[in-house]
């Protein structure tokens, strides 16, 4: 396989698995804590990378410690885990820059680390996100009416004797996973758009859980094809254009299902509203 | 075990606290199958937190409660809960079968596909809150009191022994109130237990056998006719400028 094969079959991979956790993400909503946990993340590759040990098994350790970490810090009351959440973003950040800096081709790694290089990526890391995409399927086929029940009423699922604990780390975990894998292809810093985007994308205009899946998993592949094409074509970055292709497709969308809205007022068929707050909206992550 | 003469739920000397100050204090009494009880004080009186207790999802400070003959931990699966349906998001993706067949994972459990039964039970439970053709709809497309009619239905699709509604008429038309007591009605019929926080004292008098009088402590725990007294409800509701108008309680916060 090519270099440019190789990068289309990671993208495609990738865009799906992620579209398929940003569903459970959006759903929870997630996001902010999604965000946060990428910029987490950074430093752990850079460290994987300084130690020399295999990068997803390095950043995998310390993923878990940043998943743990997030866990503790929704624990904490509602007021504070916006400012904490956003404290460990850029402090995670500004770890990972400054390990980089006091190594040789600062600038190159830099921006490998945090923006991808998907031309790079060998057989091993197709293999990553493989085994990654047979998590997130398995975590979704059996836990995913508990994780819905969880997302949609979080009392509700506690009082049917269900642990929230456990099926928000199962969730955290699987997140974090593909953020790891998302590394090479996209980087730490823009995993966040295959982790959110292609399910407040599908959010738009799907109906249900089923539907939105669907929607989001072929938006996923089809923005990761697309990015990589227009990178091989124009020689930008991969991880830039797969961004862009899926920012522009939610821009167009919104603007899409605002007209069909605004037309089908009268004619009755009206597709799901985002409303500011309720996808969008951090909730605090455990209640009690 | 628990057979049908034994109470559905027993509270003794029950105190909860989430900080130094104890948020219930020694809570205690009887409630038989196919028996109501209205929870009813002011806002922070520890009506939510009560019921949680129940649930086993607050720990006891001392105290004890007993449902359907076990621990609340053990019974759970036989005790169904309400929310409020206003603390729910009206914009999320699900439609008010799926909401209602949510009921019967415990049963259903996490491999296997809901069964012709799931999908029976879900259905009448639909049908007995009168709302069997709204199945496919969108969940938040509802009413509020339509919505806390789904919710109650989900209740009813896990056939529990004990039912908990916390204020399930806040903001509620008449014609979902009436819904919601029929309903309810039906399950009492049939043996269920039934604990419901209320600020309405016409309900309790209607639906309920009898009144838990709360205010971080115990006002009172009886037959609703001899319990829900004036006084006493002024007692409940001390602090606050009170006036009993009809069966409403009015609290004018100061
Ligand atoms: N999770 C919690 N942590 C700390 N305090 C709480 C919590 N939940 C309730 N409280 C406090 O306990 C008291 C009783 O609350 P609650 O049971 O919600 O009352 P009610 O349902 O009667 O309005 C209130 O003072 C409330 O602030
Ligand atoms: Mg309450």
């Amino acid at each position: 396989m090519t270099a440019v094969g190789r990068a289309i079959v990671e993208a495609v991979l990738l865009g799906a698995v992620g579209g398929l956790i940003s569903v459970r993400v959006l759903l929870r909503r997630l996001p902010f804590f999604t965000l946060a946990m990428t910029h987490a993340t950074f430093p752990g590759v850079v460290l994987a990378a300084i130690a020399g040990v295999n990068l997803y098994l390095g950043s995998g350790v310390f993923g878990v410690l940043v998943v743990l970490g997030v866990l503790a810090l929704s624990r904490r009351p509602e007021q504070g885990t916006t400012t904490a959440i956003g404290i460990v973003l850029s402090a995670g950040f500004a770890l990972g820059v400054i390990l980089l800096s006091a190594r040789d081709g600062f600038a190159k790694d830099l921006t490998a680390y945090t923006v991808g290089q998907i031309l790079t990526v060998g057989t091993g890391d197709l293999v990553a996100v493989s085994v990654v995409g047979v998590i997130v399927v398995v975590l979704v086929t059996t836990a995913g009416r508990r994780l819905t029940f969880r997302a949609f009423d979080p009392d509700g699922h506690a009082a049917a004797g269900y642990s929230p604990a456990g099926i928000d780390l199962a969730l955290l975990l699987a997140v974090e996973a593909v953020i790891i894998v998302a590394v090479p292809a996209v980087g730490a810093i823009l995993a966040v758009a295959v982790l959110v985007a292609p399910a407040a994308i599908a959010r738009l205009w799907a109906r249900d859980i089923p539907m939105m899946t669907a929607v989001a998993v072929a938006t996923g592949a089809g923005c990761g094809l697309a990015g990589v094409l227009v990178s091989a074509r124009y020689d930008v970055a991969a991880g830039g254009s797969i961004t862009v292709v899926t920012g522009g497709l939610f821009a167009v969308s919104l603007a899409a299902t605002a007209a069909w809205n605004a037309v089908g007022r009268r004619g009755g068929s009206r597709l799901a509203r985002v409303a500011p707050g309720s996808t969008g909206g951090e909730r605090r992550f455990r209640e009690t | 075990m628990n057979t049908p003469t034994d109470p559905a739920l027993e509270l003794d000397e029950v105190t909860v606290s989430y900080g130094p100050a104890p948020a219930l204090e020694n809570i205690g009494g009887v409630v038989g199958p196919g028996e109501a009880v209205a929870l009813i004080g002011p806002n922070g009186a520890g009506k939510s937190t009560l019921i949680k207790a129940i649930l086993g999802l607050v720990p006891l400070v001392s105290g004890r409660i007993t449902v359907l003959g076990r621990t609340p931990a053990q019974a759970r699966r036989e005790v169904a809960y309400v929310p409020q349906a206003d603390t729910l998001d009206p914009e999320f993706p699900i439609s008010v079968g799926q909401v209602v067949l949510m009921g019967r994972y415990r049963r259903i459990g996490p491999l296997r596909r809901p069964r012709a039964a799931d999908r029976r039970a879900a259905g009448d439970a639909l049908e007995q809150v009168g709302l069997a053709d709204r199945a496919r709809h969108r969940f938040g497309t509802l009413s509020g009191g339509q919505r806390q009619r789904v919710l109650l239905a989900r209740a009813i699709a896990a056939e529990p022994g004990l039912l908990l509604l916390d204020e399930p008429f806040n903001g509620v038309d008449a014609v979902s109130e009436q819904a919601l007591l029929n309903a309810v009605a039906v399950l009492k019929g049939q043996g269920t237990a039934v604990v419901v926080s209320t600020h309405d004292l016409a309900l309790a008098h209607l639906a309920c056998e009898e009144v838990c009088l709360l205010n971080r402590r115990q006002y009172g725990f009886g037959p609703t006719r001899l319990t829900l007294t004036p006084d006493r409800l002024r007692a409940t509701y001390g602090g606050h400028a009170l006036e009993l108008r009809g069966d409403r309680v009015i609290v004018a916060h100061s």
